[in-house]
């Protein structure tokens, strides 16, 4: 998990408790040294899976970022010293309409590294889970007697045409020894 | 291994700051042949609604009353009058053109003003079709764009620059790329300015801004330079009433989507300076004489070929000497000071 950190007052605190949750950091200040951009993608929001933000004292910086999140509806903490919440920000916040990605937290010395483990592992995707959830988007042409026989298929088990195919790969893979083998040597190198 | 951020002492009084000045930006619309915003009502409508927007700066919108009739000089008088009048009362200005529009406007622009302590940042919305551009005007992706555009208004760069999309750029040296998702501008390393990731990020090249620098425009003579569009079927055998040009008429931009043939030229009145924007390039051609500036940077060359024009007296635009001095300064990249 990539997230984002904005944080100009703990003094490093939420980063080292990101770093504690096993989750990837890109600070302000690393992501302001850069001299390239990393990608070209829609948003710069895109680099990462979610954000935290100290909004104690709003910046023009953080206000900028926080409007793309809103906008791009990114999973977003947005942490503030306790008794001192920055009002027109969080009522900015509050106006959108539910189910919101922005959460806020008040935090003292104290609640500061639960509030983040909780954000963190709400948000978390096992690296093991995601390895397992179709997430990479295939175009591809088939013959028409291919058709026929997914379709057909497809018909028999009660289940979609993608699904069909992903077992069947997902079969093949698990019975081809020799792939099997080379995963496992792999596994090994590492 | 975890810090403990107990050890850290995070609940200390916090001395209360004077509450943050919010930027005021300028937001001028320039209508096309098919405006999404018909008039200012609509467009300010459209602005009270973007509330991100309204989060990171105070915006105004400022609707340009231009026709896609009237000459690229006129809109960009209406454009700079605008600038003039609310120079004041802004920190920095967004200028949204017409995508077909927006290099060479702004490439005019970034002529058309001698000097500024303040950002103007030219935009342009790239969706075709009335329908797909008005919901683009609501789609999250278009709505980044304007936002970051405004965070650059009110940044520490000052200076006409081109943005849509990451880099932001000298309109000179901009060139569009199209991608699947959707269009945007870049440059060569020689006109890239910066480039917004998680805030702006400026190079050696951007000026820096001076609030207390008054803006001053270059005195331009409202001298008449038609632009016309054509496609490449029209351009192969030209209607005559497309180049009919008045008498008042002192110059001519044929802007050809694809390649321009041979024959467009030979269709044109010979006493008429013209210059030629296609894929292949920009070609000038003035008394029977042509030549080519460059093959990158088209709408660059057409930006400066009306601002040539433009800086020549009503006597020296009958003079084919004086216009030859004038077209010989056409060069790429130019130099601001020989316009």
């Amino acid at each position: 998990m990539n997230v984002y950190i904005f944080d100009e007052r703990t003094e490093g605190a939420i980063v080292d408790i990101c770093t504690a949750n096993r989750v990837t950091v890109l600070t302000h200040h690393d992501a302001m040294k850069r001299r390239k951009h990393p990608s070209l993608g829609l948003s710069f929001l895109d680099q990462v899976d979610a954000l935290i933000l100290d909004i104690t004292r709003p910046s023009q910086d953080v206000q900028f970022i926080l409007a793309h999140a809103l906008l791009l509806q990114k999973p977003t903490l947005c942490v503030y010293a306790k008794n001192y919440p920055p009002r027109d920000v969080i009522a900015y916040i509050k106006k959108q309409p539910a189910p919101r990605s922005i959460k806020t937290f008040s935090y003292s010395s104290q609640s500061l590294a639960e509030g983040i483990r909780r954000f963190v592992s709400q948000h978390h995707v096992d690296p093991e889970e995601r390895d397992v959830v179709p997430s990479i988007k295939y175009t591809l042409r088939m013959t028409p007697q291919t058709d026929r026989y997914i379709q057909w298929l497809s018909e028999k088990q009660h289940k979609t045409k993608a699904i069909v195919l992903r077992e069947l790969f997902a079969t093949m893979a698990l019975t081809d020894a020799d792939y099997q083998a080379e995963q496992r040597a792999r596994e090994n190198e590492v | 291994m975890q810090k403990n951020t107990s050890t850290i002492n995070l609940d200390t009084e916090i001395v209360e700051h004077a509450p943050l000045q919010r930027p005021n930006i300028g937001f001028l619309y320039v209508p096309d042949d098919k405006p999404v915003f018909g008039n200012s009502q609509q467009l300010a409508a459209w602005m009270s609604a973007f509330s991100e927007l309204h989060m990171i700066c105070d915006a105004e919108s400022l609707f340009i009353a231009a026709s896609h009739r009237d000459t690229p000089v006129a809109v960009l008088d209406r454009i700079c009058e605008t600038l003039e009048k609310r120079y004041d009362d802004f920190d920095g200005f967004v200028v949204l053109l017409p995508r077909q529009d927006i290099l060479f406007q702004a490439s005019n622009l970034s002529l058309r003003i001698a000097q500024t302590g303040k950002p103007i940042v030219c935009t342009s919305d790239f969706a075709t079709g009335l329908q797909t551009r008005f919901r683009d005007y609501y789609s999250a992706a278009f709505k980044s764009e304007m936002m970051s555009a405004s965070h650059i208004a009110y940044e520490n760069i000052s200076g006409v620059v081109a943005m849509a999309g990451i880099d932001v750029v000298a309109p000179a040296h901009a060139r569009i790329e199209y991608t699947e998702q959707r269009p945007y501008i870049t440059s060569t390393v020689a006109g890239t300015l910066g480039f917004i990731d998680f805030g702006l990020h400026l190079g050696r090249k951007a000026v820096r801004r001076a609030n207390t620098k008054p803006l001053k425009l270059a005195r331009w003579k409202h001298v008449d330079v038609r632009r016309i569009v054509l496609d490449e079927k029209q351009a192969l055998n030209v209607p005559r009433q497309l180049l009919r040009t008045e008498r008042k008429t002192r110059g001519l931009i044929a802007q050809v989507s694809g390649v321009a043939p041979l024959s467009l030229l030979s269709a044109i009145p010979q006493t008429l300076p013209v210059c030629i924007v296609s894929a292949s390039g920009a070609q000038i051609s003035w008394n029977g004489e042509h030549r080519t500036v460059s093959s990158r940077h088209a709408s660059a060359v057409a930006a400066q070929f009306t601002a040539v024009l433009s800086t020549l007296t009503q006597k020296q635009l009958k003079n084919p000497l004086a216009i030859e001095r004038a077209m010989q300064k056409i060069v790429f990249p130019f130099v601001k000071s020989a316009v």
